[in-house]
């Protein structure tokens, strides 16, 4: 028997039709998988169902009566219980307090709260899902299982009839995945549904009755899980339809090129030995799953983040990568993913935030020369067709894709032999995508080692030379030329390991 | 090179214009403020307000705030908090007073000595707050307090007027046409540091350093540096204000500095509010300064009572503030 019932619901943002028509139910004491790439309508279906916004069309039903969500707090008194990847908890208040955030305190004495007799339910409550701490320690104590073990503990305080579980796995190591996947299962002993979307096949294998698939909006199947093979559901996933955008561009094969970057044993605490070359003009991509640590690659190298072992050889010759600063000065730059963090200075006019790293190379006399630095910061722009009301401008009064192409701007004014890109086109608008593809053809044809991470693989298909995949930790293996396609990707990083079989 | 030129973008003229003439035309807006004023008093109080010896009144009386407002501007540039420049100033004073006054030392001497304990104070609350991380609010407040006690243990908590020699006291009030000493410190000083920040690469780096730390690391800027350096330097100016303030005075009441503070604050945000896009900025701090010189005694001489600079400075910032907060939400 059915408890949730979506029929026909669609959803339009803008231009872009996120959810088209889909039907999706879900039964008692059922666990049901919601699986897709990223954009194909996962969170927005999820997004639906907590209430966030209503769809355009479409009826919603729970357990027999039609179900009205205007508002999240009318999800959770239907009894839909969520948990998200990252829990939006306050670190510095105790395990209780996040516990409990926004609920009602019970237990009272004269008015006041009994924290003990609060503490002792958190901590019994806790207990049962296998979680024993002390629960007047701050949350900060925790670690990201923890965390997502207190989260699911305060999502079934409230007793949900159905549970929806958001990537909660993404950055849990396998033992940790396997307590969280135990505890899922007595749930459903209780009898709580489950609506359970991840990225990771093999614990859906694992862990699911049934297994929804969407794909740009629309659902292509809805199946039982012990009739499906990992190979038909990866099939589902991708889909064959592949869009001119990402045409590749193959240069001539085979030609020999000089070694730029070697990359030696590279580690910290949960990558290890990742090893690889980069050839002048070569460029090469990192595929990987959410959470699977590509971006802490990058950040290693441009001496941005912390590394316990290893070694970056530069044209043979170690590189020092103890700093931002020191990879800088090596000719190590990085292109982060979220630009209005740490990406560019909204405070400047877009000339200074070119010119910000090559301060010293418009010096005459101990001085700046502005004329220079404005000349010479616009040609740069220009190069990269920025769309701009001026070279004065504020940097907000870009769009993602233009505030993009300033930072490449950047760093073709400067001696930069290596480039690091993270999630190049995040935020970027299709027309610019294009754009910037060419633009970072342009910085590699020029003799720069190019080194991405994006999370679409399309967009590596188009770009690379050589993909990288990096999976539980470390790189399992090396596509290259023709061989990448998004298919070869997904297949090496989504089925499980050759040796160790789907086992449920 | 493959990458088509644009036809699209459109063409820019401010990139070509002069040095003069790239330097910001919103500067110019709180200085049409100043002037606004200066009218609007001259035309309510025809006979007394604009007379050479009041302005020359309001300049020398706003330069050493002004001073002490444009170190203070630094640390605001850097996105920081120093709420220790009062009492800096205080004890930079007491110093000089003791040294001079007390043990007969030679004024350059005594001045070398107060620079170097600004040295140390600004190093001091540069480490609380890169180093150890500790809030600025917090910081300096805690330097503040350390810094009063010092002032009072060394001046045993009492007015000092016996022993201001002659040769001290001319520090502070030497004059050409009427201008006292603080102003040309002033002048020069603001000028110096207003070059610094526009042609240098590390005013550049300062002002990188308050709009976004992040960034500005991932650019290979010596962030905390940057923070440090601008906490010695609103200490050097603090100290030189409490030196100059002293010497000018004749006379050492301990803790003096604190009735600059708010007005130095005041100022600077004044400063920053009138630019266009937001920021601190030497120019604009002393047109600050100025402008509540000026709202203060044009108050007193269209009748005001004499604590009217209060009100005036707190008015004028909350007007500013929020007038072009008004103005930003009325556009929407």
């Amino acid at each position: 028997m059915s408890l949730l019932q979506f029929s026909n619901i669609s959803k339009t943002f803008g231009e872009t039709r996120a959810l088209k028509g889909v039907d999706f139910d879900v039964r008692e004491g059922e666990i049901h998988a919601l699986v897709g790439e990223n954009g194909a309508g996962k969170s927005t279906l999820i997004r639906i169902l907590a209430g966030d916004f209503p769809p355009d069309t479409g009826s919603m039903m729970l357990a027999g009566s039609p179900l009205r969500l205007l508002h999240p707090s009318d999800a959770l008194a239907a009894g839909i219980g969520f948990v998200h990847q990252r829990p939006p908890f306050i670190a510095d208040l105790s395990i209780t307090e996040n516990f409990l955030l926004g609920l009602p305190y019970q237990h009272r004495r004269a008015g006041l709260i009994d924290w003990k007799a609060q503490h002792r339910e958190c901590e019994a409550s806790l207990a049962s899902l296998g979680l024993s701490v002390d629960p007047r320690t701050p949350l900060a104590s925790l670690s990201a299982h923890q965390r997502q073990m207190v989260a699911l503990g305060r999502a079934l305080l409230r007793k949900p009839r159905l549970l929806v579980l958001d990537e909660i796995t993404a950055s849990l190591s396998e033992p940790e995945v396997r307590t969280l996947l135990d505890t899922i299962h007595k749930l459903r002993k209780r009898g709580v549904s489950v609506i359970y979307v991840s990225h990771r096949l093999e614990e859906v294998f694992r862990i699911a009755d049934r297994v929804t698939v969407l794909r740009d909006g629309r659902r292509i199947s809805t199946t039982r899980l012990d009739e499906m093979t990992e190979a038909g559901l990866v099939r589902d996933i991708v889909g064959s339809d592949m869009q001119d955008l990402f045409a590749r561009e193959d240069g001539p094969v085979g030609q020999k090129r000089e070694t730029l970057v070697s990359v030696q044993g590279l580690c910290d605490k949960r990558l290890t030995d990742i090893s690889f070359d980069i050839a002048k003009g070569e460029i090469v991509g990192i595929a990987g799953l959410g959470g699977s640590g590509r971006s802490r690659i990058l950040r290693m190298i441009a001496g941005a983040s912390p590394r316990t072992a290893g070694d970056v050889l530069l044209e043979g010759r170690p590189a020092a990568i103890g700093s931002v600063r020191e990879a800088l000065q090596e000719g190590i730059a990085l292109v982060t993913e979220e630009r209005s963090h740490d990406g560019f200075v909204e405070t400047l006019p877009i000339w200074q935030n070119v010119s910000l790293p090559w301060g010293n190379r418009f010096r005459t006399k101990g001085f700046l020369n502005l004329r220079v630095e404005q000349r010479k910061t616009e040609e740069a722009t220009r190069r990269f067709s920025v769309r701009m009301p001026s070279i004065n401008a504020s940097m907000l009064a870009l769009s993602g894709g233009n505030q993009q192409k300033v930072i490449f701007a950047r760093w073709v004014l400067g001696p930069v032999r290596l480039l690091l890109l993270d999630e190049p086109t995040h935020g970027v608008d299709i027309g610019s995508k294009t754009q910037i593809y060419g633009a970072i053809r342009e910085l590699a044809h020029e003799g720069r080692g190019i080194l991405v991470v994006s999370s679409e693989l399309e967009e590596l298909q188009a770009l690379c030379d050589r993909v990288l995949l990096l999976k539980d930790g470390t790189i399992i293996d090396e596509l290259r030329g023709a061989d990448i396609s998004k298919d070869a990707m997904l297949h090496r990083l989504l089925s499980s390991s050759d040796n160790t079989k789907v086992a449920v | 090179m493959t990458i088509p030129e644009t036809t699209d973008t459109p063409p820019n003229t401010s990139a070509r214009s002069s040095w003069i003439g790239s330097f910001d035309t919103a500067s110019a807006t709180p200085v049409i403020f100043l002037v606004l004023l200066i009218v609007g008093f001259s035309i309510a109080e025809p006979a007394y307000f604009p007379t050479r010896e009041n302005f020359v009144t309001i300049l020398n009386d706003g330069a050493l705030l002004a001073l002490l407002a444009c170190g203070l501007t630094l640390v605001l540039i850097v996105g920081e908090f120093d709420l220790s420049i009062a009492a800096t100033a205080s004890l930079a004073g007491a110093l000089a007073t003791v040294l001079i006054t007390q043990l007969g030392w030679p004024v350059p001497t005594a001045f070398l000595v107060v620079l170097a304990s600004a040295l140390i104070i600004g190093a001091f609350n540069g480490v609380l707050v890169t180093v150890l991380e500790i809030p600025a609010l917090v910081a300096t407040i805690g330097t503040a307090s350390l810094l009063d006690g010092a002032t009072l243990w060394v001046t045993g908590n009492s007015v000092i007027f016996m022993g201001f020699t002659d040769a001290f006291v001319w520090y502070g009030s030497w004059r050409i046409a009427g201008l006292q000493a603080p102003f040309f410190y002033l002048l020069v000083l603001a000028i110096l540091i207003a070059i610094a920040l526009r042609y240098t690469v590390t005013g550049r780096h300062l002002y990188a350093t308050g709009g976004n730390r992040a960034a500005s690391r991932m650019a290979g800027i010596r962030v905390n540096r940057n923070v440090l350096l601008a906490f010695v330097a609103c200490a050097v100016l603090a100290s030189i204000t409490g030196f100059m303030y002293t010497a000018r005075q004749g006379s050492l009441t301990p803790l003096f500095g604190t009735s600059m503070m708010l007005p130095a604050y005041a100022a600077a945000f004044l400063g920053y509010v009138t630019l266009a896009n937001r920021r601190f900025h030497i120019l604009g701090t002393v047109i600050g300064v100025y402008i509540i010189g000026t709202g203060t005694l044009g108050l007193l001489l269209i009748g005001a009572p004499a604590y009217s600079q209060q009100l005036f400075a707190g008015a004028v910032l909350i007007a500013a503030t929020g007038g072009s907060r008004v103005r930003n939400l009325l556009r929407k």
